[in-house]
């Protein structure tokens, strides 16, 4: 009988957790027929944002050239989704559609989770004044409708998918910043994070394996849902002619050109309209499901 | 030479998206018509109210005023024996220079709120215009109105200028109630709970902020030429076209003033319904900035007017209901002529001509600006960029709500737009004075001329014409032709296409009297059922 001589990480942080959950993760799917579906979706999304050009029909026209003889075909053989206004092959921007989406929805994510992160770890962290500030930054933040936020920063920088992403991130990083400043206010006084300190491990180091590790579950949960959401949020901006401008394959450009012929040519809004529900859905589902995988204390569906 | 004209000093707004929009539709259940107790027409319209004040009325409540309140004159569709309606004016004539016109005040006339028309409510209504219109800037020749006699009325002008044209305007020129114009002197407030004081076919029922409009005919009305059919006109406000759209199919109402242009199409063979058209004050140009490089060569600006796609644009941005322009006036609008020549669709002499100005395929980058609620520019100006592609030209398009677009434009030319593509129509019926001043003439800050153009020569023909029309009218679209062909051969713009308006009207209903002169006016009272 042994005893053990160093005790100093007790098993309080689940640092390996990720490879368990990997190894989970064929189990999940193979149980949970919801979380395989989302992953279907989300691939084939995927798929379509990196391969867009090569696999749409009409690529030129899904990235706007008009083909004024074409206008306004019905679904059909030679156009399964029909054509718009201009004449362009509904299927094409469609598909030519996901790639902008997808990248403008990661850059969000990537953008908010970056700043949320590395302010919240911080105030987490230290706490006091530095602590007082940034949440209270957030709180101003998130009194505001987001999407509201996001197009008063839209109207003020100029319409245009770039502007959009930024406005977004604007609008959108306060909700990392509080699920990693809780983590981080309630791992700061806890004795395997005090050891570090002792042994003067820099602070930089603790933060980055001691508390971003451990809310790592949180954010990547929280990162899928929102790709999702952030997709709705950038078609909606587009929608009311803040986002994306013609000829831009937009999805929420493209509900909207189709809007006013809804009642006699349903096909060019629908399709755009499903692309989004299919990524958001997508997205949402696979969230559900890392939060299952990767979440112990949330109870098995 | 520095000019007086009238110049507009603010724009209807929310009219620019109208480019897209049918100027008057109806649904296919028509009321049947039912000798039992009043005849009521329900009608989905997009219109709302700024004001019910009709002096300041400069929006897009034109589209009832025109039912409460009438104008001295009604002028009337181009292709009509006279140019003018008597309204309340039996008549008129005008001195020998234009600066003295005379109207004799038709007798007999009542107000809805039984005051008598006579000259004193006429001056009392044109001063008010003159002073606090929204459009008072048309009465900008006005010097002063005597009244001799209580039926006649004499307007002194300080420079020769279309009285009757401008008597004639949607907007500013409304007669109105003598008490009314008191009270409302009093307290600036006075109209806007739903009060008129017209003599026109109809009054004001009632009013509910943002959702309904009641009318009733009025039945002391003068004119039996006039005189309206339905005793009620419920308007339920419709902002949204395919809102209007749906009310339609499930016949809540019989008759929307707006229903998305692009589903017309369908409706042509539809025998349920008689799609027509007619010519409108509108028209859509695309500006060149004439400030810098490149599009400060001429030959550049003709090069880029044979590279656009005017039928395609048609297609595309009027669903085919409009024509290419003659110039900067729209067609049934004076002076239009089609004796003004046109660019037409040709690359090889665009390439041609580029070439010649020392632009060998192009290579150069051009920003377009575009009002992003106007959803016809929306569509066609992708157009342009796709077929200014093929003479190597690029296009960086950028949309922004009109406002913003305009204030870019006028704040510095330096740095402003190279293309600024607008929708446009003169204020009243005079697109010399309107169209080709406002929009080509000089002047030291940029207004309208967002070409930011200077040519003398077709500043001084301008002015000529703009003193003649008041007289001369032939002499005066002459002047202006030749002022037009300096704008083809200049090439400051490239005149995109003229609206047609487009009435869809069901076979149970009669509609009559389509003007373009009043293009944002429905007058309920030429809606009748087919006999």
């Amino acid at each position: 009988m042994t005893y053990p001589l160093l005790p100093v990480v007790p098993s309080l942080t689940p640092v390996n957790e990720r490879f368990t959950g990997l190894r989970h993760l064929g189990r999940v799917l193979s149980r949970d027929w919801l979380a395989a579906f989302g992953l279907v979706l989300v691939v084939l999304v995927l798929v379509l944002a990196v391969f867009g050009k090569w696999i749409a029909p009409h690529p030129e026209e899904g990235a706007g050239l008009a083909n004024i003889p074409n206008r306004n075909l019905a679904p059909g053989a030679a156009h399964w989704f029909g054509t718009d206004e201009l004449g362009r092959d509904v299927l094409s921007r469609v598909i030519i559609g996901a790639g902008p989406a997808l990248s403008v929805a990661l850059f969000v994510v990537v953008a908010a989770a970056t700043i949320g992160i590395v302010l919240g770890a911080i105030a987490g962290y230290r706490g006091g004044w530095f602590d007082t500030v940034i949440m209270r930054i957030t709180e101003f933040f998130q009194s505001f409708p987001p999407l509201l936020l996001a197009m008063i920063t839209v109207a003020l920088l100029g319409a245009g998918p770039v502007n959009v992403g930024i406005a977004l991130a604007i609008a959108w990083w306060p909700w990392y910043a509080r699920i990693v400043r809780a983590e981080a206010a309630s791992l700061r006084d806890r004795s395997f994070v005090e050891a570090a300190r002792a042994m003067g491990v820099p602070t930089w180091r603790i933060l980055y394996r001691h508390i971003l590790r451990n809310s790592t579950t949180p954010i990547l949960v929280q990162a899928t849902v929102d790709i999702g959401t952030v997709v709705l949020w950038v078609g909606s901006l587009a929608f009311i002619g803040l986002g994306a401008q013609p000829p831009s394959p937009d999805w929420g450009l493209m509900v909207q050109e189709g809007r006013g012929v809804i009642l006699n040519r349903w096909w060019i809004s629908t399709f755009p309209g499903l692309a989004i529900f299919v990524t958001v859905l997508g997205f949402n589902l696979i969230g559900d499901a890392l939060r299952d995988i990767l979440d112990p204390r949330q109870t098995k569906r | 030479m520095t000019s007086l004209k009238p110049r507009a000093q603010w724009r209807w707004l929310t009219a620019i998206a109208a480019a897209s929009t049918v100027l008057l539709a109806s649904g296919c259940s028509a009321a049947a018509p039912d000798s039992s107790g009043p005849q009521v027409l329900n009608v989905a319209a997009s219109a709302g109210i700024t004001t019910w004040d009709p002096i300041a009325s400069f929006s897009t409540e034109a589209l009832y005023m025109g039912n409460f309140y009438e104008p001295l004159l009604w002028a009337n569709p181009a292709d009509s024996d006279e140019p003018f309606t008597p309204a309340l004016a039996e008549s008129w004539e005008t001195s020998e220079d234009g600066l003295s016109w005379t109207f004799t005040i038709r007798e007999g006339v009542t107000f809805h709120d039984g005051e008598a028309l006579n000259a004193a409510a006429v001056k009392g209504s044109l001063d008010a215009a003159a002073e606090r219109a929204g459009a008072s800037f048309i009465w900008a020749p006005l010097d002063n109105i005597e009244t001799p006699d209580e039926f006649t009325v004499v307007i002194n002008l300080a420079y020769p200028a279309p009285v009757d044209l401008i008597a004639a305007s949607t907007y500013g020129a409304w007669i109105v109630s003598p008490a009314a114009l008191e009270a409302a002197a009093e307290d600036d407030t006075y109209f806007e709970s739903g009060i008129e004081a017209g003599t026109g076919p109809y009054s004001l029922k009632s009013y509910t902020p943002g959702s309904e409009v009641v009318l009733e005919k009025f039945d002391g009305y003068w004119n039996d030429e006039r005189a309206s059919y339905y005793d009620i006109v419920d308007v339920a406000i419709t902002p949204d076209a395919v809102t209007a759209q749906q009310m339609l199919n499930a016949g809540e109402v019989d008759l929307s003033t707006a229903i998305p242009l692009e589903t017309v199409a369908d409706l042509v063979d539809d025998p349920d319904f008689t799609v027509a058209d007619y010519n409108s004050p509108f028209s859509f140009l695309a500006m060149f900035n004439t400030t810098r490089a490149p599009l400060d060569n001429v030959t550049v600006r003709q090069a880029l007017s044979y590279a656009i796609p005017y039928d395609d644009i048609i297609t595309v941005g009027g669903q085919g209901y409009g024509t290419q322009s003659h110039g900067p006036v729209p067609r049934g609008i004076f002076p239009f002529s089609e004796d003004v020549p046109q660019y037409e669709y040709d690359l090889e002499k665009a390439a041609d001509l580029l070439a010649q100005a020392g632009h060998e395929g192009g290579g150069f980058t051009l920003n377009l600006s575009y009002a992003s609620e106007n959803l016809s520019e929306a569509r066609f100006v992708t157009l342009i960029k796709d077929s200014f592609a093929k003479v190597g030209v690029e296009v960086n398009i950028k949309a922004e709500l009109f406002n913003q677009q305009w204030e870019t434009a006028k704040a510095d030319p330096a740095t402003a737009q190279d293309i600024f593509v607008l929708y446009y129509w003169p204020t009243y019926s005079d697109a010399g004075s309107d169209n080709m001043w406002s929009l080509f003439h000089s002047s030291e800050k940029p207004f309208f001329n967002l070409s930011y153009w200077n040519n003398a020569d077709y500043d001084a023909l301008v002015d000529e014409a703009g003193s003649l029309t008041g007289t001369d009218k032939d002499a005066a679209a002459a002047t202006y032709q030749d002022a037009m062909d300096i704008l083809y051969d200049e090439a400051p713009a490239a005149f995109l296409y003229d609206v047609r308006a487009v009435s869809v009207v069901p076979t149970g209903l009669e509609v009559r009297g389509f003007n373009e002169n009043y293009p944002f006016t429905t007058f309920f009272n030429f809606i009748r059922p087919v006999a």
